[in-house]
Order: C-alpha cells, then structure tokens, then sequence
C-alpha cells in the first residue's frame, strides 16, 4: 500500500472497496479512483489511443488525458471515464481499456514498433488508392486499432433530467478566487451559484500546505462554506461541471447528482443537465499544470508536479516511493515540499534553470532536497518508471525514481473565456495564455487570469465578485480580504527537451509526439488550426488542456516566431465531456417527443385500430377486422366502404385558425393564390399559399361563418408552419391590416363522414339543421348544433372525392360524437377508415398532398395555376412568375398506371423515355404518390413528369433501381375516379 | 422517471393518485380544473384600451396590457400577448363566451377555447423545485409573483401559465392533445418530491 500513514482529506473511517480489473481494492471516502488506485499501487491503468503504450495517471483532474477507464459493468458501463474525477463509492467496479488480452500484456502494442510509419498524415498517404477501401476497409479496420472504451450495449436503466436555473452571478470554481467572488457577492444580496466540478469546495486550497490569515487555508474554506451555506441567496452547487457559455449569459452546466452512488436512489436521476442564465459571471477555473515534452514522458509514472502535490497532500496516496520534480517554476517546488512534507521522498528536484531563485533553494536546503540547476530529464526507464536520466552541466546522470513530477508551469484554464470565439492572449512573463475577450459579462479572477499567487487570487476573487454585482446596483460591504502569502511567479519558459531519447508526447491522449509537429512543420501545416487538424494535437476527449500551449510553443520553436505570434486554437463547448443522456433528459423513448392523441383516439383504439406517427400526431392508420390477411386487404375494405356507402374518419388533426376583423377578407386575398373576399357567409372556398419564394406552402378549405369571420384549414403537418407565417404577415408584412388571428386547432374535434350514404343518417345527429343538397350544397358550410345542444359546425367538403360532410364540436365531445354518428349510420354500414385508405382515395381523386406540397412545386407544376388570381397581388406572386417556374419542360402533375395492370408502382421512381440510358440527362420526373386502387383493381400514382399534362396516353419507363424495378407506365389524368367532381354535388 | 410511464400508454393522461415518491406527503399537488369557460379575447386594431373598459364594465376588471393576470371574483383575464388575454371563469348561468361575445365583439375577436385545453393547478411544499426542471423562466419572488403570466415553451410543449397566489400555486392552460405529454414530464420532474394527482372531479 501507498497509503500514507496520516493526513489527507479522507476519511479513514469509512472503508470503501473496490475493482480494478477484477482485483479487490480498498479505499476510503473522499478518494477519487485515481488516488485509491495509487493508494493500492496500482500505477498502469491504461493503454494509449493509439500506440497502445502502457500508461498511469498524470494528473489529479478533469484535464486528465491517460487514466482513461471503464466505470461500472453490463448496462451502466461507462467508458472513457477519467479516474480522477470518479468519486470512489463502495462496490466500484472499473476496467481498463483499449488493450487485449490484457492491461499488461497487449497484443497492439505492437504499433508502437510501427510508430515511425504511423505519424501524422499516416493515414491520409498510406490508405489512398484504391479509395473505394476506404468505407469498406481502411476506416473499420483503423477504428478498431485506435480506439478508447467499450459503450453500454444495453439501454441506459437510468434517468437524467434538466433544469433551469437563474442568479445575478455565476461563480465557476470554488478555489479561493471564486469562493471570495461568491462570498463578496452573496453578501451584498446578490442570487449567486457557486458552481465547481469537484465534490469538495477549495480547488487548490484542498492540495497546497498554505495559511490564510495566519491559519490553515482549510479552516479558511470551512468558514466561506458555512457562511455561503448561511446565505439564502447563494446556491452551491458541487459536482457540477460548468461546460459551455452561450449567448446572453446562459451557460450549461451538468451535475453530478448520482455518479458517486452504486446506483441512483428511487427517482433520483443520475445527472441533471442546468442551463443556466446569469446576468454576470467570474470564471475562477485556476490553472492546469503544463508538462515539459522530453522522450519517455509518457511512462507509468511520470505525472505532473500538482498531481504529485495532490496525491500526496489532499487523499494522502503516496504515487510513489521516490520522486524526482523536473520543472521550470517555482510552484513546481512547492509542490515538491509539500509532498514531502506528506511523506513522499523527493530524490531531486531538476531544473532547466541556471540558477533557481534563492529563498526556493534555501527552502530545498532546509528540507535536505538536492537541486540540480541548469539541467534536463533527457530518458526514462523501464516499463514503469524505475529511473531519470538528467543531463546537467557537469555529465548525465542516472537517479533511481518511480516517480517523475513534471511542470513546465501553470496554464490558466480560459476554455470557457474562448466559447464565443474570445482570442486568448500570450503572457511572457508567466509564459501562459490569458484570458482575450470574454464573453459578455464574464470577468476571470485568480489563477485563471494568470494571477497565481494566493494573495492576488484572493483580492482578485473579491474583486471581481465585487465589480460584477456593483455592476448591477448590490452594494458590496467592504470586507477585509483575508491574507496570504503573494509569492511572485518564477517561471523560465521551457517547452521540449530537444536532445532527448525515445518517443517525446506532447498530447497523451492522442499519441501526438514531438516528432510529429515536426512533420506538420515540414509539410506546411504550420498555422495552429492546421497543426491541430493534421496532427489531432488537442482533438482527443480532454481538448489538448494539458497539450495545446506546449505543440504551439514547438511549433513557434520550429517557425522562429514567438509563441504570442503562433496563436493558441479556440477551446469549444463542451469543457468537458458531457453524456448525452444528460442532454436528453426526459426526451428519451417514448417521451422523444410529445406524442399527440386525436379526440377519438381511446375510441379508435377500442376498435382496435393501428396508429401512425403523423407528425407528433398519433392517427389511426387502419382499423384491421378478424380473417383480414394484412393492411392492404384492411385498406381496400375501408375504401370500398366509403365509395359504396359510407366511411368515418377523425381530421381533428388540421390545423384550423380562426381570422377574424375588417380585414380580414383582404388578408386571406393577400396569402392565398386565389380569392376570398368574393366568398359569400356560409361557403368554403379550396385555397392555395405560396411561400415568398414562390413554391406551394400549405393548402386547404377556408370557411366565411360571418362577413368578418373566417375559418381556414391547412393540413396537419403544416398547421404550425402556416400560423406562424400568418404571424408573420400581420406583425411584419402588413401591420396596417385590422386582422385577430387564433389557433383554434385543439378547441375543435373534427370528423368526417364520406360516401354516397353519408347524407341519410346525418339528419339523426344534427340537431334540425337542414341537410339537403339544397340548403347545404357542396362547399356549403352551417353552424348549429348536435346530439341536442352540443354548438357544432357542418362543412360539406370532402378529400376522398365523395359526398362528404366534416362535422366540428368542441374537443371534448369529439368521442362522443363519434360514437353518434356510428350508432346513427350501423344501419348503412358505416365503416371507420384510417389515414391509409384516406390517402388511397385522395390519390384515386388526384389530389395533392404531402408527398406533392414538397417544398419544390410550384402551383403550375401541380395543375392548380389557374386558380391564380390575376387580378390581386399575394405572397410568393412576383416569384412564381420566375422564368424556371414558367418554362414548357418543367414537369408537372399527372397521374400514372402500369401498362401491365399486375405490375405494381414505387414512390419515388424515376421517369425514362423508351430506349435511353438512366442517366440524370435522361431524367423527366418521379413518382410522388402511389396506392392500390381497389376502385380500379390496379396500382396508380401520382407523379411529376416533363410536358406531363401534354402527354397523356404516352408510356414511359418507372425506374426504381433502389428497388429493382423497371416498367412501362401510361401517363393518365390525375384524377382516376369521378373527374368531373360530380359525387361530390349530388 | 416515474415507474408509472414506462407501462402508460403515451397516448393517456396520468391517473389519479399518488406517482413517484410515496414516503411522505407529496411534494407536488396537481388538481385538474375540468369545469372552466375559457376564451381568447383579441382586440381588434388599436382597439386594446376599449377591451379594457368593457372588461372593467362588463367584469369589474382592470385590465393589464401585460403578461399579467387581471381579475374580479372568479373571472381572469390573463395577458397573453399584446391585446391578447386568455379569459377564464367557472361556468355559471351566462356561459363565458356569450358575456364575451355580447359585450366584446365591437373591439375584440373572441373564441371559445374551453375545450382547447388541460387546465392544472399545481402547489405544494416542492411545487418550484419541480417547476424548475419544467419551466425555463425564473419562478424566483423577485421575478414572477402572483398575477405574473408567461407563454412559454415547457418540455417542448407550448402553454400559458400563471401564478394564483404566493403558497406559492400556479395554473398551467395545457394545448388538449398535449396534455398526456405534459402529465408525463410532470410526473418525471416530480418523481423525486412524490407527485398527487387528484381526481378530475375536483375545480
């Protein structure tokens, strides 16, 4: 065990045990899995991306790019997951990963012995010809090799969900910059959220040995929890990791709710996606330890300073038995003090720098740790670490260590300052990144805006709280800020050991060597977003955090500009991973999306209908009676029902707006094709709107109920889109008109009845409201009531081509009249018919419909272009006149019938004269819609073919090679049954 | 999630009774308010001020132009849009959208809307942490208080609600074939806190 025999902020009363491979561990609560694991001496936990080369941890964060694993078995596996921000629970169970058969063991290892053809662009020069492979070959097979965890094969057994949350101020990290923000703020009065993705408030304080007004910076942190705690005011929110910052102050974060559980409890989810809306924010994020790149940086044992620090001081797990800090700062030697002050040996500490600052070596002295200035680590050794090769200027020498802790100094961590394309900014003198533009009402405290020292992340937290809440009107009492030491930032800029031995990393996660920068340079890749993108230099799951300065600063090496020149590449949303699931939240399986019942549906389902997705709509589809072999032999019932007797089908579905004022004939004359104002009180009228580009928007019937009063229709799929363009032309086109728009789509249950028999028993559901032909012609329209006193509305319209009547009542007693009308027509045999035998019938009746609305026709194409006034302007008129729309070869609606009455038609083939080649030159048209007539006894379509209206009885060629079919078809007037309309006015 | 959901048919409103957390009291009360006039007044053309005197004539009631609730004994008028308020009250004698239509229809376009909705009170002692997964406007007493109104977009599903008193309570006006779908988000945002659905006999 490396468990150190005291401190840390573990609690050693609580035992938990755990898997590592299937070996039994122990560890204590407040351990992650990364310190639990070196706590068991656990010091190889993964295989690389690509080189497969054995790895440990290096870092003691969520920047972590080695210790990659696989949290949790069976449906909750998790893979990818970084060990050291895993929370150790009791049962924890993980695994290593991208290695077979074993952590030690791995048989594609083997790459590494082929890492000199592997580097960047290998794959874009090796795999080129032939380039068909590629989908089929190259790409699988390099997948499989490269590669991090296995997913879950099972669906997720748990939940996630989303909130929304509000506040004057945002804080992001509760080190000692963000918890005096938060503290400064909450005082005023200010609604703050302290968020931070540890489990623990303290960032830096939680690692470091450091007094705050002259006692333990942990007893520091204690206070500014309890206080925050007292403050109603505040919200804190642990485990929650701030990922994206977005327009006008939103930002996402994810919590953590059930990660650190075995299992989530009853109802709690596992994670919770917040967005959050912040009027201001301070990103106190700290800083990230940047490793120096120098061959065998990569071994099981090397980590970075502050992790060393981390281990050892914050869960007391010794990561090794001897150290050596290779470094260029003096924060990296004040992490070696403390971890020696913990119980670590610290061999040596090798610095590139001549001559260390005094007061740090007179602190090594007094510890006894030997310092070698002016020197470099130039190799490592063994499988894992067993010993450093330094080269100082008196020869190169060997020192035995399992543990090399490395830092070429603190990068502010800014990511999020970059989400809204905000430039980072080179600081020479701390040799960092800070902070450009932010976004808008972000400002960055502490270590984040590359101010290290804890007194300046102190007053630099305080102040930044202060000025984002003065900002907006909360008067911050002036409190003292505590003091604590303001060490000076000592740092040599150090970036790559360039006479060192082996393969040199600079992205781990990524295999990303220095040799390969190199490459890119010597290929021209040399702008930063190029090095990135050939390279994949910072594209892996930890964003480059601990590679992206160090690649730029040796590329600037290679160009001979200074690394402020070179530029660093954005950081992008998310921060860090985030899980989909989270993103899901309640929107997942059957709660994708809201799925929409129709007021007959428990009826319907009653009489066991099948349902289709209409949209969010759920509509019965066919109603299948026992003996029926399948839909088709339902379909042709139902349609034979209907045109022989009668058939009922729900359409509450259509969107139904309700227009009224002054204006508002004049309205409908400016968005539909055709005219309105001519429409008398009582009437409906079939219209057509375009879009502004000329192309058929939605069409449908629109009623006159009064002389200022209209309903109109549009079809289900569009009935949002059109009371939205509506909105559109009131509010933004025409301001001036005197128009009231309501939806009254969901106020109106809407059923249809259909056939030659429709007409005899209607007269036993409405309540003496006159029925005839006479008093209620085609496209007549009445207002009454039914089935004794329910107010209805009664429209002689009709999609399938028959006498037909759509019967409104109000939503709530759409059920019942159903019912009605189906106990009204047993006598006739009425039948229930679904939306398939509905779109049999409108196909036989040659009407348009989805498949034809396409968003590419224009009304001429669909033969509707003589309903064009000529005598108004409209929407979409000065465009539908474009000479691409008017031209004789554009094709247009007709209908089409196999020449062999057996064979059956595809939506979607392609027409082809005779005898020529299925080229897209040859190309005249597709088939929109296609059904089997039972009317007719063969199949029939609908389609869109040049010259089409021109070319009636001439076949041509169904092409449908997606399906195999190749057949003579006879071009045909679209309406196969009833042309001249005349069921519909008897 | 609410173990409920994974066996009720997406197509049905939630039952009666208790969901999710059963220790306890609930945290989340939703009472179904089934016997309600509604009606969606919009004022004609510069007409909104002559839509506030009828409603002052008519009802007792200043009106607010505002994302506000306006009412006098059991009728509200709630802002929905400029000029557009969702009126409500409990039936009795005169139905709503007569009184509507008899003294508004000079400077307004009324429609019955009675039937286009879910109407649903929602209280008890967890009633904002729930909304909170819902609702993506701040429900803090800074912020929206009794009498504030929002249409708003809550689990995908567009709908008006409003505040009913500072315990606090909240009315939701939920689009009818939406209902089943805002009932199931509900019953997922609530799980945790125990979610009572009382009988829709009740309003």
């Amino acid at each position: 065990m490396s468990r150190l025999s005291e401190g840390g902020l573990i609690d050693r009363s609580k035992p938990l045990a755990f898997t590592f491979d299937g070996k039994a561990m122990r560890g204590y609560a407040g351990d992650t899995l990364a310190s639990a694991l070196l706590a068991n001496d656990v010091r190889l936990v993964g295989r690389s991306f690509k080189y497969h080369r054995p790895r440990g941890i290096f870092s003691a964060g969520s920047e972590e790019p080695n210790a990659l694993v696989e949290l949790r078995a069976g449906a909750r596996r998790e893979p990818n997951t970084r060990a050291t921000v895993v929370e150790l629970y009791d049962g924890l169970s993980a695994e290593s990963q991208n290695r077979w058969p074993s952590l030690d063991f791995d048989i594609q290892a083997v790459n590494g012995l082929f890492s000199p053809l592997l580097g960047a662009g290998f794959y874009y020069k090796t795999f080129m010809w032939p380039a068909a492979l590629w989908e089929k070959l190259y790409e699988p097979v390099i997948r499989r090799a490269a590669g991090l965890g296995r997913g879950a094969e099972q669906p997720d057994p748990d939940s996630y969900e989303k909130a929304f949350a509000f506040c004057d101020l945002l804080v992001i990290g509760a080190g000692p910059a963000g918890l005096m923000a938060a503290l400064v703020a909450g005082r005023s009065g200010a609604r703050v959220i302290l968020a931070d993705e540890d489990f623990r408030l303290g960032g830096r304080l939680l690692s470091e040995v450091s007094e705050i007004d002259d006692a333990p910076a942990l007893a520091f942190v204690a206070k500014a929890e309890a206080e925050l705690a007292s403050l109603p005011n505040v919200r804190v929110m642990r485990r929650t990791t701030v990922f994206g910052a977005y327009d006008s102050g939103t930002f996402g974060a994810v919590e953590k709710v059930a990660d650190h559980l075995p299992v989530p409890s009853a109802f709690m989810p596992r994670q919770r996606y917040w967005k959050i809306i912040a009027k201001r924010s301070v990103l106190a994020s700290g800083a990230i330890d940047r490793p120096i790149v120098f061959g065998g940086n990569d071994r099981p044992g090397v980590m970075s300073a502050q992790a060393l620090r981390t281990y050892a001081v914050r869960y007391a797990a010794a990561p090794g038995k001897r150290a050596v800090v290779f470094a260029n700062n003096g924060y990296a030697w004040s992490a070696a003090f403390d971890a020696a002050a913990a119980g670590v040996e610290i061999a040596a500490i090798v610095d590139v720098r001549d001559e260390a600052p005094a007061i740090q070596m007179e602190r090594a002295n007094r510890r006894g740790i030997r310092v070698i200035s002016g020197a470099q680590v130039i190799a490592t050794s063994g499988r894992l670490l067993t010993g450093v090769t330094v080269r100082t200027p008196s020869g190169d020498q060997r020192i035995a260590a399992d543990v090399l802790a490395v830092s070429g100094g603190s990068s502010p961590n800014i990511g999020l300052t970059s989400h809204m394309g905000g430039k980072p900014v080179y600081r020479a003198d701390i040799a960092g990144f800070v902070p450009g533009a932010c976004p808008p009402g972000m400002r960055v405290a502490g270590s984040a805006r590359g101010e290290h020292s804890l007194a300046r992340c102190l007053t630099t937290g305080a102040a930044m709280g202060n000025e984002a809440v003065s900002d907006l009107g909360f008067s911050a009492s002036p409190t003292p800020v505590p003091q604590a030491r303001d060490n000076p930032v000592t740092v040599a800029p150090f970036w790559h050991v360039a006479h060192s031995r082996g393969p040199a990393f600079v992205d781990l996660q990524n295999d990303v060597t220095a040799k390969d920068i190199k490459i890119a340079h010597a290929e021209g890749f040399r702008a930063v977003e190029l090095l990135k993108r050939y390279t994949t230099l910072g594209m892996a799951t930890d964003q480059g955090r601990t590679s992206n300065v160090t690649g730029l600063a040796i590329m600037a090496t290679l160009t001979g500009q200074a690394v402020g020149e070179t530029g660093t590449t954005l950081f992008r949303p998310p921060y860090t991973p985030v899980a989909l699931g989270a993103l899901a939240g309640h929107h997942r399986g059957k709660d994708f999306r809201a799925t929409r019942p129709t007021p007959s549906h428990a009826w319907a389902r009653g009489k066991g209908a099948v349902f289709v997705e209409a949209g969010l709509w759920l509509r019965a589809q066919y109603f299948p009676r026992a003996g029926e072999r399948d839909w088709l032999e339902t379909v042709n019932r139902e349609v034979k029902a209907t045109r022989t007797g009668v058939g009922l089908i729900d359409v509450s579905t259509f969107g139904k707006i309700d227009i009224q004022g002054p204006d508002a004939a004049a309205f409908l004359d400016r968005v539909y094709i055709n005219t309105f104002s001519t429409l008398a009180v009582g009437r409906a009228r079939y219209g057509v709107m375009l879009r502004e580009d000329g192309i058929v928007m939605d069409d449908g019937t629109t009623s006159r109920l009064g002389p200022e009063h209209f309903l109109m229709t549009t079809t289900t799929a569009n009935a949002a889109k059109v009371y939205q363009h509506l909105e559109f032309c009131l509010q933004v086109l025409w301001p001036d008109l005197d128009v009231q728009m309501a939806s009254v789509s969901e106020q109106w249950a809407q059923i249809s009845i259909a056939g030659p028999r429709a007409r005899a028993f209607l007269e036993q559901v409405v309540d003496g409201l006159d029925v005839s032909n006479e008093a209620l012609p085609f496209m007549g329209v009445a207002q009454g009531s039914v089935m004794g006193g329910v107010p209805a509305r009664l429209f002689r319209v009709s999609f399938s081509g028959e006498l037909g009547y759509e019967i409104a009542v109000p939503a709530r007693q759409g059920s019942r009249l159903v019912e009605a009308l189906m106990a009204a027509g047993a006598p006739y045999d009425i039948t229930p018919y679904g939306t398939e035998a509905l779109g049999v019938m409108r196909i036989e009746k040659g009407h348009v419909s989805g498949n034809e609305l396409n968003g590419h026709t224009a009304a001429r194409d669909l033969g509707l272009g003589r309903m064009a006034s000529t005598k108004k302007d409209y929407v979409g008129r000065v465009l539908s006149q474009r000479p691409a729309f008017l031209e004789a070869d554009r094709p247009m609606l007709v209908g089409f019938k196999p020449v062999d009455p057996k064979d059956r038609l595809r939506a979607g083939a392609h027409f082809l004269p005779h005898g020529r080649s299925a080229t897209t030159a040859n190309d005249e048209g597709y088939m929109t819609s296609v059904a089997f007539s039972p009317t007719l006894g063969h199949w029939i379509g609908l389609g869109l073919i040049v010259r089409g209206p021109e070319r009636i009885g001439e076949t041509v060629r169904a092409y449908d090679p997606v399906r195999g079919g190749d057949i003579p078809v006879e071009i045909c007037h679209p309406a196969f049954v009833d042309p001249e309309g005349e069921r519909l006015r008897v | 999630m609410s173990e409920i959901l994974s066996d009720l048919p997406v197509t049905d409103l939630l039952p009666p009774g208790r969901h999710g957390r059963g220790e306890g009291d609930a945290g989340v009360i939703a009472d179904p308010v089934t016997q309600l006039g509604l009606a969606l007044v919009v004022a004609r053309k510069g007409k909104a001020e002559e839509v506030a005197r009828a409603a002052l004539e008519t009802f007792g009631i200043a009106l607010v132009d505002a994302p506000k609730v306006s009412f006098a004994g059991d009728v509200s008028f709630v802002g929905v849009g400029p000029g557009r308020w969702l009126v409500s009250a409990t039936p009795g004698g005169e139905t709503l959208l007569q009184r509507l239509a008899d003294r508004f229809s000079y400077c307004a376009a009324v429609t019955d809307q009675s039937d286009a909705n879910l109407v649903l009170d929602l209280y008890g002692p967890q009633v904002t942490a729930a909304l909170e997964k819902l609702v993506p406007l701040d429900l803090h007493p800074s912020a929206f208080g009794p009498a504030d109104a929002a249409a708003t977009l809550v689990a995908l599903i567009p709908l008006t609600f409003w505040q009913l008193n500072d315990a606090p309570a909240y009315r939701f006006a939920v689009p009818r074939s939406f209902a089943p779908a805002f009932l199931r988000a509900l019953a997922s945002a609530a799980a945790g806190y125990g979610l009572e659905m009382t009988g829709p006999q009740r309003g």
